[in-house]
């Protein structure tokens, strides 16, 4: 009785084990591919090439300003996702659209919005206000493809939030919006950054959609992820280097957010 | 019977640099119909970006390159044999119909938005080519090339988001290929004169050790046979002298 169930367990302990295995070596593999191909001074080069510098600073930049935007215009509107009402279905569905479309397309969308031909921006034009190839377009291409993924987490966990909570505040007659603040929020928050870290993460490698309406100018809207494309074109070695400095900036920057969200960093 | 479905499987896949996409595959229906059970595919996408597929083994039987750096480039990796010159280009100035740019001195004009191709892709580099060749040679002033360049507002990856930017109104003017501004409604085009010593080439070459060599080298010479060269010149390209 006892070695079948070990036998058993060992079965089904394989099959969490071994897919588990396969997933980290899938992902594992192909970013050990990229630091294989490099030399340690190719990547010193990398770190001090001042294209990587520009580049660096206006993905931190503009990923923040996005990150804190989907933060303060993506949490209420979670919030009311979270509620029943007509029509929430459809509402629902179309702010997590952006995720599905190809992200050229999103960026043809803003384009043809916000465009010094498009619906509003013409009259924004007609202020003054001109919106493609400026860091701004570029902060707007990364709020829209990756504010669905900080609501869709924010929802769900707005939606499950702790009835009896919900209940105890009734009880004392406490306000919704009180309600909302000092009893739903609070003890969501840890799992409300990692929503928004995800949100950060998809903002920082954000490309089709930011070239397309942002275009693509050294110091004004080259991120990242267009400037080691933009290298890949000439010089596979040096958009390789410029990758893992990537990469490596990512990885430490989750950490330390993790860190800072309280979720302690086991994998450093 | 097997024999006739022997042929019909005779794939040939030419990567192919994406000003072409209209144009070369009107050259591959004409080479299809000549080679009963041959079907040509197409990958089109900028030279630079071919020659590093090309490089990392993807399945090219033919290399078509928009500028001499990257044919030059798989030769030197012994990727191609034999590169021939098949066809040529010009550049032009392309406007929305209402635009501050009417002429070409209007490039260097401040506020002007230009949008042109990025260095690294064929046309970016035949741009800055014209740009510098003009003031050196069509009487522009000094430092002509200089502001137009600092009037770009962004640098694209092919031919094509120039023209869709143009297009859309967001740019005041583009760079880009005769080929791609032709059937272009909404668009005027300002002709740019022709600066020598600043050709713009179009290579092909069969990729090295491919099972379809034979039908990689039969294709390259029909494009450059006279029926190809009248169908390349129907799209608005020059074609090469041989």
């Amino acid at each position: 009785m006892h070695v079948r169930a070990r036998a058993r367990d060992g079965v089904l302990g394989a099959a969490i084990i071994v897919p588990s295995a396969i997933g980290v070596l899938f992902i594992a593999l192909s970013l050990a591919a990229l630091l294989v191909h490099l030399s340690p001074r190719q990547l010193g080069a990398a770190f001090e090439s001042p294209i990587v510098h520009q580049a660096l600073g206006l993905s931190l930049r503009t990923s923040l300003a996005s990150t804190l935007i989907i933060a303060v215009f993506g949490t209420p509107l979670a919030a009311v996702l979270a509620t029943p009402f007509r029509g929430r279905g459809a509402l629902e569905t179309l702010v997590t659209l952006p995720v599905v479309l190809p992200p050229v397309v999103g960026g043809l969308a803003l384009l043809l919005a916000f465009g010094r031909m498009g619906l509003l921006g013409k009259a924004l034009s007609l202020v003054g206000i001109s919106l493609p190839f400026t860091t701004a377009a570029v902060i707007m291409a990364q709020v829209f493809v990756s504010a669905p993924l900080y609501i869709t987490v924010a929802r769900s966990l707005f939606a499950h939030a702790d009835r009896r909570l919900l209940e105890a505040a009734a009880t004392l007659h406490a306000s919704r919006t009180y309600t909302l603040w000092r009893v739903v929020l609070p003890p969501l928050v840890p799992a409300l950054a990692g929503g928004l870290i995800l949100a950060w993460a998809r903002a920082l490698g954000e490309f089709g959609a930011t070239i397309t309406f942002a275009g693509n100018l050294p110091g004004v809207t080259q991120t990242m992820p267009i400037a080691v494309y933009m290298a890949a074109q000439t010089d596979l070695g040096s958009a390789i280097a410029v990758a893992v400095a990537l990469m490596i900036l990512s990885y430490a920057a989750l950490v330390a957010v993790r860190y800072v969200a309280g979720e302690r960093a086991r994998l450093v | 019977m097997l024999c006739l479905l022997a042929a019909a499987q005779a794939v040939l896949i030419v990567f192919a640099a994406a000003s072409l996409h209209a144009a070369l595959p009107a050259v591959a229906a004409s080479f299809q119909a000549a080679h009963p059970g041959v079907s040509v595919r197409f990958s089109f996408n900028g030279s630079q970006i071919l020659e590093a597929q090309i490089a990392n083994g993807a399945p090219a039987d033919v290399f078509v390159s928009a500028d001499k750096r990257w044919m030059d480039a798989a030769v030197r990796a012994g990727l191609v044999v034999h590169p021939a010159v098949f066809a040529s280009n010009h550049l032009v100035v392309i406007t929305p119909p209402h635009s501050l740019v009417a002429r070409l001195a209007d490039l260097a004009q401040p506020r002007v938005r230009l949008v042109i191709c990025a260095e690294a892709v064929p046309c970016g580099l035949y741009t800055r080519r014209l740009l510098t060749g003009l003031e050196r040679s069509r009487g522009f002033a000094p430092g002509f090339a200089h502001a137009v360049l600092t009037n770009v507002v962004s640098q694209e990856l092919d031919v094509e988001s120039v023209v869709s930017k143009v297009v859309l109104g967001e740019a005041d003017a583009g760079i880009v290929y005769q080929t791609d501004a032709r059937h272009q409604p909404g668009l005027r085009v300002i002709p740019v004169p022709a600066i020598p010593g600043t050709p713009i080439a179009y290579y092909i070459a069969p990729v090295r050790g491919r099972p379809q060599a034979a039908l990689a080298a039969s294709f390259a010479a029909f494009v450059r046979s006279a029926p190809g060269q009248a169908i390349l010149a129907r799209y608005g390209f020059t074609t090469a002298p041989r």
